[in-house]
């Protein structure tokens, strides 16, 4: 929070996106700091987005609302959005962001298909977006600053994976160190996060527990806590874990490098949502096959229709304890998925 | 008999049955194409009803033969497309589009093209829920709006045989369907996906989009609409390899013109019928009429008999100014379509009348342009689907609605679980608050087989209470 405070007390403009398909390389390019805005979520925050929406709405996209409304943590420091239109209600999200509370929005679609010609589009309207803000906020893309950034970036995620992978870091470790990735510059943060991990002591798991569903938040820790306290490890795949740092299908690489980042990031592991959806399946399957996890756990956030519509298939598919359930940040709801996770792992075991 | 103007039961047409001229049922045909000289359809609403449709019987229909035709028209569809697919014809399932992609598809000679989304309608039709039961099973529970059905009906085949091809829109779409349609598609279907654009506002800090505008007055970003004219070559290329056959220019022009001729009686009939002061035909039949538009109920030829038959009834009620409702009646712009269709016999039966709606498939009654090739036309009408924009663009399109048709209020009827409604539902009543000064009413509609949901009466009930004490002087 200090640094981005900072950097805009020295009149460098904080960008904020939500989806890990989003090339923040870009905007570093253009001089600007790039944030994914993953946290902020609480009971109050969802109530203050009550407040604009109906509450039958995903609590990411109210907590997001209702944190913007009262200017409240990074949200209220945002000086421009990038609104990433993924699911719908993202998307109308997005508009009601723009909309009902002014914000400077600057949208843009990623494509639910992931075909060459939808990679295009989504490379298209990026650099539409780049060429935007150098003109609205007259500022120069440097491609040297962006490819400094990516390649920090790289190391930093290269880093977060082996540690993910490992099994050997705590699981709220292994989150905070996520977030911290997603939020702040990349310069330097390999090394910090290597340090970290020389310094801590290795996590002893009794088993691991693979974790995959909607984007967790940073405070959303109560499955984390509880697997935790209970010895597991977990191996995140989701987009606030290892598909937000392993590359996924190669991609050609362009002369153009905001196209060329754009199509890196486009081709990062996808979500439930990517249509056909088959690859986050072989993902899952693949990591299984790897890993040997001891249950699979898709937490998913409440009127998450992508994920949560996934469950039977889910059960289906994998030959290992399933755990899939929906949650909001209502603090109502911590009492039952602790006894969901008790039963589950209770099955496990 | 028939040139009696009102509202009747089930059981009424029943009696009137006999008395239908045989000329009459002989001119009602489906597949003529198909079968030489066609199929009868022309049964009663109550043999409909026997087949599994019970709610029917709590339906008040009105009295022409047009109307007949319409109903019987509708609910035999599923007979056309298992004759269809029996006959040796591709069968494809369009999902999500809701209108650009059956003008397409009917460019494949022996084939007929069907909405999977319309099965929604389906449970509250039957007034039971094995399609959603089985939706369930695999996954699409009471999280995701009705449209779950469609699931359902594609793991029984009760309403529709084994599609060829699924043609599924995605991206800029509703997360339920989406949801449904990858579920569909996983139950070993083959779906062809195809990307959907957004449409973005002008008025957003875009600068480096050029904005042109629809025949339906919608300004998008042209890059959108390239972008989807290639997608829409993606479904062709694969409705060719599909059936086998290569779909020329002069096929597709061929297809359109017909989609356009539907789509400008849809739109006349929609004019004639909300713009009267007295309406000359009935909610329901005219909220069946215009989900002709975007597919032709999977007959493109026998639709346009339909709208012609129900466009003579209209102008020769409005030349005798005859209605089958209340004199006077409080006039009501629908927005996103009732779940339970007796919502809108229940709102004539309070007084009220449908002046102007909002279906969601308003893009579907607009012209595809003949002066460019039909991939960019077709793509153009996908930039009008109120859908693929916020829900600030939906609410001016009823905004002008209700003003075009003189409404007095506004009713918004959510679908329990749609990802959009929740959105919508603000955004409309806000606009149309401040733009018009009318009542706005929104409810979800639950699912309530066999009668009524009593809150969405009682909701109904007060806001026509209202509406009537606005219309006092003074």
């Amino acid at each position: 929070m200090d640094s981005i405070q900072s950097d805009r007390t020295a009149g460098i403009k904080i960008v904020g996106h939500t989806c890990h398909a989003f090339p923040a390389a870009v905007i570093a390019g253009l001089g600007m700091r790039p944030i994914r805005v993953i946290c902020g979520a609480s009971s109050d925050a969802e109530s203050d987005g009550e407040r604009i929406v109906r509450p039958d709405i995903c609590p990411l996209v109210k907590t997001l609302l209702g944190n913007v409304s009262k200017k409240r943590g990074p949200h209220g420091k945002i000086d421009i959005w990038i609104g990433l239109f993924t699911c719908d209600a993202m998307r109308r999200g997005m508009d009601t962001l723009a909309g009902t509370l002014g914000q400077n929005v600057h949208p843009v679609q990623l494509p639910a298909t992931r075909t060459r010609s939808s990679a295009d589009y989504y490379a298209d309207q990026i650099q539409r977006i780049a060429a935007e803000l150098e003109i609205r906020h007259a500022v120069r893309f440097d491609p040297a600053r962006a490819a400094t950034w990516q390649r920090d970036s790289d190391a930093a995620a290269g880093v977060l994976a082996r540690a993910a992978r490992s099994g050997r870091v705590s699981p709220l470790d292994l989150h905070s160190m996520f977030h911290l990735f997603f939020v702040a510059r990349p310069q330097g943060l390999a090394g910090f996060f290597e340090d970290l991990l020389a310094k801590s002591p290795v996590f002893e798991s009794r088993k691991t527990i693979l974790l995959t569903g909607s984007p967790l938040a940073y405070e959303d820790t109560v499955l984390l806590e509880d697997l935790e306290a209970r010895g597991y490890a977990v191996l995140p795949l989701n987009c606030t874990g290892l598909s937000a740092v392993e590359n996924g299908t190669p991609h050609e690489t362009q002369d153009d490098l905001v196209k060329n980042l754009t199509l890196r990031s486009f081709h990062q592991p996808p979500c439930a949502r990517s249509r056909p959806n088959r690859a986050v399946y072989d993902r899952i399957a693949e990591t299984i096959k790897d890993s040997k996890p001891a249950g699979l756990v898709v937490k998913c956030l409440k009127f998450c229709d992508h994920w949560y519509a996934e469950r039977e298939r889910m059960r289906k598919n994998f030959d290992l304890p399933v755990l899939v359930f929906d949650s909001d940040y209502a603090e109502g709801g911590r009492e039952r998925l602790l006894s969901r996770i008790d039963a589950f792992v209770e099955m496990m075991e | 008999m028939f040139n009696d103007v009102k509202k009747i039961s089930v059981m009424e047409w029943e009696e009137r049955m006999p008395q239908v001229p045989e000329a009459y049922r002989a001119s009602c045909m489906f597949l003529r194409s198909l079968v030489p000289g066609g199929v009868r359809y022309l049964f009663s609403p109550y043999e409909y009803s026997c087949r599994g449709d019970t709610l029917l019987r709590r339906l008040k229909f009105d009295s022409s033969l047009a109307a007949l035709r319409l109903w019987a028209f509708i609910f035999s569809e599923k007979d056309r497309l298992f004759l269809a697919k029996e006959k040796g014809w591709k069968i494809f399932a369009a999902m999500k589009d809701l209108g650009p992609v059956p003008v397409l598809s009917y460019a494949v000679p022996d084939s007929l093209t069907f909405y999977a989304d319309e099965l929604w309608w389906a449970p509250c039709f039957a007034e039971e829920s094995h399609l959603l039961d089985e939706a369930a099973k695999l996954g699409a529970g009471e999280e995701l709006c009705f449209v779950r059905a469609a699931l359902g009906a594609m793991k029984t085949l009760d309403y529709f045989p084994r599609p060829d091809l699924c043609i599924a829109g995605v991206g800029a779409c509703c997360d339920d369907f989406s949801a449904v349609m990858q579920l569909i598609e996983a139950e070993g279907f083959p779906t062809h996906w195809w990307e959907m654009a957004v449409r973005f506002e002008p008025t957003s800090p875009i600068i480096k989009e050029a904005f042109l505008h629809s025949p339906g007055g919608s300004p998008y970003q042209r890059s959108g609409r390239d972008f989807v004219a290639g997608q829409l070559k993606g479904v062709v290329k694969r409705l060719e390899e599909v059936s086998g056959i290569p779909v020329t220019d002069a096929m597709l022009e061929q297809s359109r013109d017909k989609f356009n001729i539907i789509r400008s009686k849809v739109s006349e009939l929609r004019d004639l019928v909300y713009g009267a002061k007295q309406p000359p035909l009935p909610g329901l039949e005219m909220l069946l009429a215009e989900f002709i538009a975007p597919h032709a109920c999977s007959d493109p030829d026998e639709a346009v008999c339909v709208l012609d038959d129900l466009l003579a009834t209209v102008k020769h009620r409005l030349s005798l100014n005859a209605s089958p409702l209340t004199p006077d009646p409080l006039r009501i712009f629908w927005a996103t379509p009732p779940t339970d269709a007796a919502l809108i016999t229940l709102l004539e039966d309070l007084g009220g009348c449908i002046a102007g709606t909002e279906y969601m498939i308003s893009h579907a009654f607009f012209p595809i342009a003949t002066d460019r090739h039909p991939f960019d036309a077709v793509a153009e009408n996908c930039m009008d689907d109120p859908m693929t924009g916020s829900a600030g663009f939906r609410a001016r399109r009823i905004v002008e609605g209700a003003k075009k048709y003189g409404a007095e209020g506004v009713i918004i009827s959510g679908i329990s679980g749609a990802s959009h409604c929740a959105f919508d539902e603000k955004a409309i009543t806000e606009i149309v608050s401040k733009e018009l000064n009318i009542p706005v009413l929104s409810f979800d509609v639950p699912y309530s087989p066999g009668r009524l949901s009593a809150q969405v009466v009682n909701r109904m009930e007060g806001f026509m209470d209202m509406l009537k004490q606005r219309r006092k002087p003074g």
